[in-house]
């Protein structure tokens, strides 16, 4: 019966490598970033120091804080709140992601 | 040639199958399936994927264009419904592909339409967002691309045999 399935847990195994290469090299090149660009709606609302702590809310609902250099949203009017089950980010790169508002959250090095 | 009283027993039957799309999509809402990054069931598939192989693909394609608009339009806004587009349409268009391919079987199928989907969308959200750093979310796609098309694909597997012998198609 295995035989039946070959061509299907070669293609499975390909996208599993594929899924863990792409992982392996994004832990790689992850660098801590010292900067947190936040736009609404495409417009950069303000870019936050991560070394600072702080404690911001939007005019979206969405309450974000800064703590131990990484950044996250602890709440929001959303639906789905994928913006909260994120949880907290730091690398340059990464990114929270509200889509109804566009509310977005990047790192970055400045 | 098919006659009109096949054309409309076609048409009514890929029109339930809009219906029960829809009703699937919203019975999702119930299963709390959430690593986070919005990953979802992708429960609707099982009416596309049953379409695709109980007809074909121009009425899978079909079937899943109007899900989405109506769905989009009833219950999303615009960028839900571009993000759907994009996932739907790419996906159906793997899935067709993989389908010719007779060794690939139903499950590989599945998993490659739900890895689409999910790459359709990460596209979608590249184009309107613009930050490359989007990208950073390929992994999870890719991994809950595959699990999520091996449940659906298990299901359509069932509901396929099913079909076919009720349309004997």
């Amino acid at each position: 019966m295995i035989k039946k399935y070959k061509t299907d847990i070669i293609v499975i195994m390909i996208l599993l490598i594929v899924a863990i290469l792409i992982t392996i090299i994004i832990s790689i090149c992850k660098k801590d970033g010292r900067y947190a660009s936040i736009s609404i709606d495409g417009q950069v609302v303000g870019v936050y120091s991560l070394e600072d702590d702080a404690d911001l809310s939007f005019d979206t609902g969405h309450h974000v804080i800064i703590s131990d250099s990484m950044i996250s949203v602890t709440d929001s009017d959303c639906r789905d709140k994928i913006c909260m089950n994120k949880g907290k980010i730091s690398s340059i790169g990464d990114t929270i992601v509200c889509l109804p508002e566009k509310f977005i959250i990047e790192i970055i090095e400045k | 040639m098919e006659t009109s009283r096949k054309k409309t027993k076609n048409m009514v039957i890929l029109s339930l199958f809009v219906a029960i799309s829809l009703i699937l999509s919203y019975l999702e809402v119930l299963f709390p399936f959430s690593f986070g990054y919005g990953l979802k069931l992708g429960l609707a598939n099982v009416a596309i994927i049953s379409v695709l192989y109980v007809f074909s693909f121009k009425e899978a394609l079909v079937v899943n264009l109007v899900r989405i608009f109506i769905s989009g339009l009833l219950f999303g806004n615009v960028f839900s419904l571009i993000f759907s587009l994009f996932g739907g349409i790419l996906s159906v268009i793997v899935m067709a592909f993989a389908k010719r391919c007779k060794t690939l079987s139903l499950i590989t199928v599945s998993v490659l339409g739900a890895v689409s989907h999910n790459f359709g969308q990460l596209l979608a959200a590249l184009i309107i967002t613009k930050i490359s750093g989007i990208l950073f979310y390929m992994p999870v796609l890719l991994i809950g691309g595959i699990i999520t098309g091996i449940a659906i694909g298990c299901v359509s597997g069932v509901i396929i045999k099913v079909l076919k012998e009720i349309l004997k198609r």
